[in-house]
């Protein structure tokens, strides 16, 4: 007893250590929770959308600050309050002009944000305020707010006459990358838009007083037939709207724009263009575009047209066009200054130049003295005004052509000067004026035959560019050629005097008519043909794309029914041209063909494509030719190689599907193609001409089985599928007999489709199932042969279905050969055995097959004969799979594998049908 | 059997003078001078009750009832799902389930980690309150319901595994990610500590009491005589 008291006596056990280091806890837990209780406030909303009470979250720069605790609606029915418990670390935050909004996803034409709340769910972002004040009470914004006007970053104002596109939130950019946004705007009263924008504080630096801000809302498209303009800012910017800004490289010294600084905004990036606006009067403003036409002085652009406009009471210079011109022009901007407007002229030697063809004239001046000037008057054709020194001529023609002052004079296709005027003589002959250009002077004598080179005045022109500009017209305003012949060439000859008066011939062959010396080694031949052509004096004749010539003209026959060209064919390429030539005259680009029966891209030199040319093929051997051959002019390469095919006719009950260029097969060769589907005059049938290659035509005789291919579609299988998208074709399958043109086609397939080739079976089966034509035929799970096609016995009882086993397998098959269907999947499963799967192949799965086993020794039996009469066994029995007997394949296969590389045994027998002939059959 | 017991008790091992060895149970005589003595044949220490049992029971039960509230009032785990965490209490999650009409889950749940901690507190605690204040009727359903207290104990780690296997499994970065909050720590010694005081308690001291004739480790008791 007494031990037990003095135990006792020892004093708190240590166990009591762990209630008080819990009790501790407990306690310092609790303070924790009451130092840091959150403050409850509350923010009115117009919605609650997307808020859910417990979960919503304050957020402030990514971290949570607060929760929502409860919503509730107001008494005026109209907002909802929302009672938020804020981390007591913000309290100091909480200040009078707090803004809260609620993020969500949102996605509209207008904008995409908010997009991690889809996953996160709704919250409500903070923004915090400059205030004092504390306030438990704040009114929630429904848009998030702009950036607060002292924020870092450069705060700008845009002063604009239209809003456009833009909207609260559209970004600014700069090089197309976001720098900053509108964060609002208002109208004055005055009807101007003030807009606030806001470039964030790393890129304030790029915005100077000289910067232009424009509208770089969606798409700009504008142009004309000289081109084209197309601007696209980001798609972002195409929804939503946006500015863009650029400071030209001059002002990028000046200091960084103020905050509250105000700039223009620009409708678009041309008008934002930095320049000196300066106005020319011109006489029309063709081929003038806004926006496009340059200003080029030495080969700088230093200007765009910026606008064009009438002017009303001008007779003679009816436009104005406003110019912005590159501030380093401006010291050129002076009384003396002359403007004119300088057309593009193409050479016929070629067509250096396209960019100009393409992009229209442009504006250049020279730089004058005097005082500054801004408004300034176009001057006439520089041609008359900048000349080159030069010698002037005189020619007198029948007939002015084409011939417009400026049209060059070419010697040897080189401008050697050009027209200055014309004038109209008492007897209405025209004399014009030319001059030839210092430089060139020695190339005139007395000698020199001039000829009209204008591109002919038929008005067949547009054919030749079915784009054509008003910039090619100068191309084909023609011009003058001379030459003298070549036997001076050598001699230093006496230069013609100034203003002597020359002959200007019609053309070339008319000048070589009456000045036979002139004519160069060569001959000339006659091209015809029926339909209008694209081809001028001076177009290019080529043989595989090598320049052997050059038409001289064009002109309409005496019964003006057809079209003559004249060509000259150099002498060194005489011997290309036969009797067997055939020429087609060749466009720059051409591109044909549908999906059907493919694309065709066809490009040719350069020269072509504006002044079209004719080439020529040679098709077989021919007699050399004399001058002044009559040749006809194909359309193009196509008609021009087919002009030996053989037109077959074929009558069809309908067209199916048959088009213009649908192919002609032959064992999947291509032997022609459909030239056009008539109907016939009975309206009942179509008639099908097709071209067919002559070496085929010998495959058409009266008993030739001709059929369309098309995809056919069915339970039972899909088949030719190829044909979906090469269209369908019409295969034949030749008889004997002579040669017809004309053929009544079938409608369907012919039972067996296929020249007998390989070794011609037939099977007797209960019941088709899902046998088809083209079905696989076995032996060994390698494909042997295929089902040709199938009948109904004579007397119905079975089905007869033709199987062609391929050549060099035939021998395989002997009269102890079992045949069974293999078709889909056999499934054999028992407790016992467990499962077994047997199937021949994945084809004979999904198209069902014939396999075929042969027997060893002496039931294997003879090799059998075309046509023997199988039956055809629902299933193998186990035995069959066994049998594996030794034949040698037929011979004629080993002899072709040495003859032909190729080890695919398929192709080889389908494609040589010369092999079959000694095959064992 | 409660009252017949009371009335027609046998003799404990106490009364009788014996006591038991802890390791090897053989019955051993209590020493006249002292209460403890060493087994003769295993040489462990014999006590005729475990030392300062009821002490250190009540020690822990009373640090588990402290416990108790920061493991249920603070979240215990923390969901984060895209970025966004998001806290629950055990409670919680009961709800959670509740509303998402798992009962049964939500049943094992409460009955885990609510129920059998606060039955095991209140059962203990109620044993030792009744211990100290002599009450020496329904002696047998308290020996029942301490061995129910001892073999439930384990069960309330449940929470706990639940939360250490979804930390493990559910690990998939910025997607989601599920970890332990404070009140883990916490429930984890609500649970250990009702446990050891479970293990603490000698039972044969609920049948000592009503016999009120021997001294021995406990104190109180020995006040009184």
């Amino acid at each position: 007893m007494e031990k037990s008291n003095i135990k006792k006596k020892k004093g708190l056990s240590p166990i009591w250590i762990l209630p008080a280091v819990a009790l501790s806890i407990g306690i310092w837990l609790l303070y924790k929770s009451v130092v840091e209780k959150p403050i409850d406030i509350v923010v009115h909303f117009h919605s609650a959308e997307g808020v859910t009470a417990g979960k919503t979250k304050v957020m402030f720069k990514g971290l949570p600050i607060g929760v929502v605790k409860k919503i509730t609606v107001d008494e005026g029915l109209d907002t909802v309050s929302m009672k938020i418990a804020i981390s007591r670390q913000a309290e100091k935050g909480l200040v009078q002009d707090v803004k809260f909004w609620i993020v969500r996803p949102e996605v509209s034409a207008g904008r995409v944000r908010g997009l991690e709340t889809l996953l996160t769910g709704s919250y409500i972002a903070v923004q915090p305020g400059k205030s004092k004040i504390p306030c438990r009470e704040f009114v929630g914004l429904d848009e998030p707010p702009p950036v607060p006007e002292d924020a870092p970053g450069l705060h700008i104002r845009l002063e604009t006459d239209a809003l456009n596109s833009l909207q609260k939130g559209s970004a600014i950019y700069y090089k197309d990358i976001k720098v900053g946004s509108i964060q609002g705007y208002k109208m004055e009263e005055s009807g101007r838009i003030l807009i606030d924008g806001y470039i964030e504080p790393e890129y304030a630096s790029l915005v100077k007083p000289g910067t232009r801000f424009w509208n770089a809302s969606g798409i700009t498209l504008k142009g004309g037939l000289n081109g084209i303009i197309f601007h696209m800012q980001s798609l972002s910017s195409l929804i939503s709207g946006g500015v863009s800004f650029y400071t030209p490289q001059e002002l990028m010294n000046q200091p960084p724009a103020k905050n509250g600084e105000v700039f223009k905004l620009y409708r678009d990036y041309e008008d934002a263009q930095y320049g000196i606006e300066i106005t020319l009067k011109l006489f029309d403003g063709e081929n003038i575009v806004e926006g496009l036409t340059k200003v080029i002085y030495q080969g700088i652009e230093v200007g765009r047209v910026k606008k064009l406009s009438l002017n009303q009471n001008d007779r003679k210079y009816k436009v104005t066009a406003t110019i912005l011109m590159d501030p380093m022009a401006e010291s050129a901007l002076r009384e003396g200054t002359k403007f004119w407007i300088i057309r593009p002229r193409v050479g016929l030697g070629g067509v250096s130049n396209l960019s100009t063809l393409v992009s229209g004239p442009y504006i250049t001046f020279v730089p004058g003295s005097g005082k500054e000037k801004r408004r300034f008057t176009v001057q006439g054709s520089h041609s008359k005004e900048i000349l080159k020194e030069g010698t002037y001529y005189r020619l007198r023609a029948s007939d002015l052509h084409a011939l417009d002052p400026g049209a060059p004079v070419l010697f040897k296709h080189i401008q050697v000067g050009e027209v200055a005027k014309y004038t109209l003589n008492k007897d209405n002959s025209v004399d014009l004026v030319f001059i030839i250009y210092d430089e060139f002077e020695h190339l005139i004598n007395d000698r020199c035959v001039f000829w009209n080179y204008s591109g002919l005045n038929l008005k067949v022109t547009p054919a030749a560019v079915s784009v054509s500009t008003d910039s090619l017209k100068a191309i084909l305003s023609g011009g003058i050629a001379f030459d003298y012949p070549q036997r001076y060439y050598k001699r230093k000859l006496k230069k013609a005097k100034p203003w002597r008066r020359f002959r200007l011939y019609d053309s070339y062959a008319d000048a070589v008519k009456h000045v036979p010396d002139l004519k160069p080694g060569g001959i000339f031949v006659r091209l015809e043909t029926d339909e209008p052509v694209s081809v001028i004096s001076g177009s290019p004749i080529y043989y595989k794309k090598v320049q052997v010539g050059e038409i001289t003209g064009v002109k309409l026959d005496s019964k003006k029914d057809k079209i003559v060209i004249n060509a000259f064919i150099k002498k060194n390429y005489l011997d290309l041209i036969t009797t067997s030539s055939r020429f087609y005259l060749t466009s720059g680009l051409e591109m044909k063909g549908s999906i059907r029966s493919g694309f065709k891209v066809r490009t040719s030199p350069l020269a072509s494509i504006v002044m079209g040319a004719v080439s020529f093929v040679n098709s077989g051997k021919g007699k050399k030719i004399r001058e002044w051959h009559s040749f006809r002019l194909f359309p193009d390469l196509e008609s021009a190689k087919n002009a030996d095919y053989v037109p077959i006719t074929i009558r069809f009950a309908s067209s199916r599907d048959l088009e213009a260029n649908s192919k002609l097969r032959y064992q999947g060769v291509n032997i022609g193609f459909v030239k056009n589907v008539q109907f016939e005059k009975d309206m009942k049938s179509v008639r099908v001409t097709a071209l067919v290659n002559r070496r085929y035509a010998s495959l058409f005789t009266p008993n030739t089985k001709v059929w369309v291919v098309r995809p056919e579609f069915g339970l039972s299988g899909v088949r030719n599928l190829e044909t979906v998208i090469t269209g369908p074709y019409i295969a034949i399958l030749p008889g004997q007999g002579t040669p017809v043109r004309h053929l009544v086609g079938l409608d369907s397939p012919p039972a067996v489709p296929y020249l007998d080739k390989g070794l011609h079976i037939v099977v007797e089966a209960d019941s088709l199932g899902s046998l088809k034509r083209g079905c696989p035929v076995y032996y060994k799970q390698v494909k042997v042969g295929r089902v040709l096609g199938y009948e109904l016995s004579p007397d119905s009882s079975k089905v007869w279905i033709h199987l062609n086993i391929f050549h060099p397998y035939s021998p395989l098959v002997r009269q102890g050969s079992r045949f069974w269907n293999v078709s889909g999947v056999r499934i054999n499963a028992g407790i016992f055995s467990g499962v077994k799967v047997k199937t021949e192949s994945v084809e004979a799965i999904m198209a069902g097959g014939i396999a075929f086993a042969t027997p060893e020794g002496e039931d294997m039996g003879p090799t059998v004969a075309g046509g023997t009469h199988f039956t055809l066994y629902k299933k193998a029995e186990d035995d069959w799979l066994e049998w594996s007997p030794k034949i040698p394949l037929g011979k004629a296969n080993h002899v072709r594998f040495k003859r032909n590389v190729s080890p695919v045994i398929g192709t080889c027998t389908e494609t040589n049908p010369a092999v079959h002939d000694d095959g064992l059959e | 059997m409660g009252d017949k017991g009371k009335t027609e008790r046998p003799k404990t091992g106490l009364e009788a003078g014996l006591m038991v060895c802890h390791e090897c149970h053989k019955v051993v005589g209590i020493p006249s001078d002292g209460s403890s003595a060493d087994c003769p044949r295993c040489a462990s220490k014999v006590h005729p009750r475990k030392p300062n049992s009821l002490m250190h029971s009540w020690a822990l039960v009373i640090t588990s009832l402290i416990l108790l509230f920061p493991a249920n009032l603070l979240p215990i785990m923390k969901v984060e799902y895209m970025g966004a965490a998001e806290y629950s209490t055990i409670m919680d999650g009961i709800i959670y389930f509740f509303k998402e009409g798992s009962y049964g889950i939500g049943i094992i749940i409460l009955v885990a980690s609510i129920l059998v901690p606060v039955f095991k507190i209140i059962g203990i605690m109620m044993i030792l309150i009744s211990i100290h204040f002599r009450i020496d009727s329904w002696l047998e359903h308290k020996t029942l319901m301490f061995r129910f207290i001892k073999f439930i104990g384990r069960w309330s780690m449940l929470d706990i595994f639940v939360i250490a296997l979804l930390t493990a499994l559910v690990d998939f970065g910025f997607l989601s990610t599920i970890a332990a909050a404070p009140a883990a720590p916490f429930f984890c010694g609500v649970v250990i500590a009702t446990m050891l005081a479970a293990e603490v308690f000698d039972t044969r001291l609920i049948w000592d009491f009503p016999n009120d004739t021997i001294c021995h480790h406990c104190h109180m008791n020995s006040d009184k005589k």
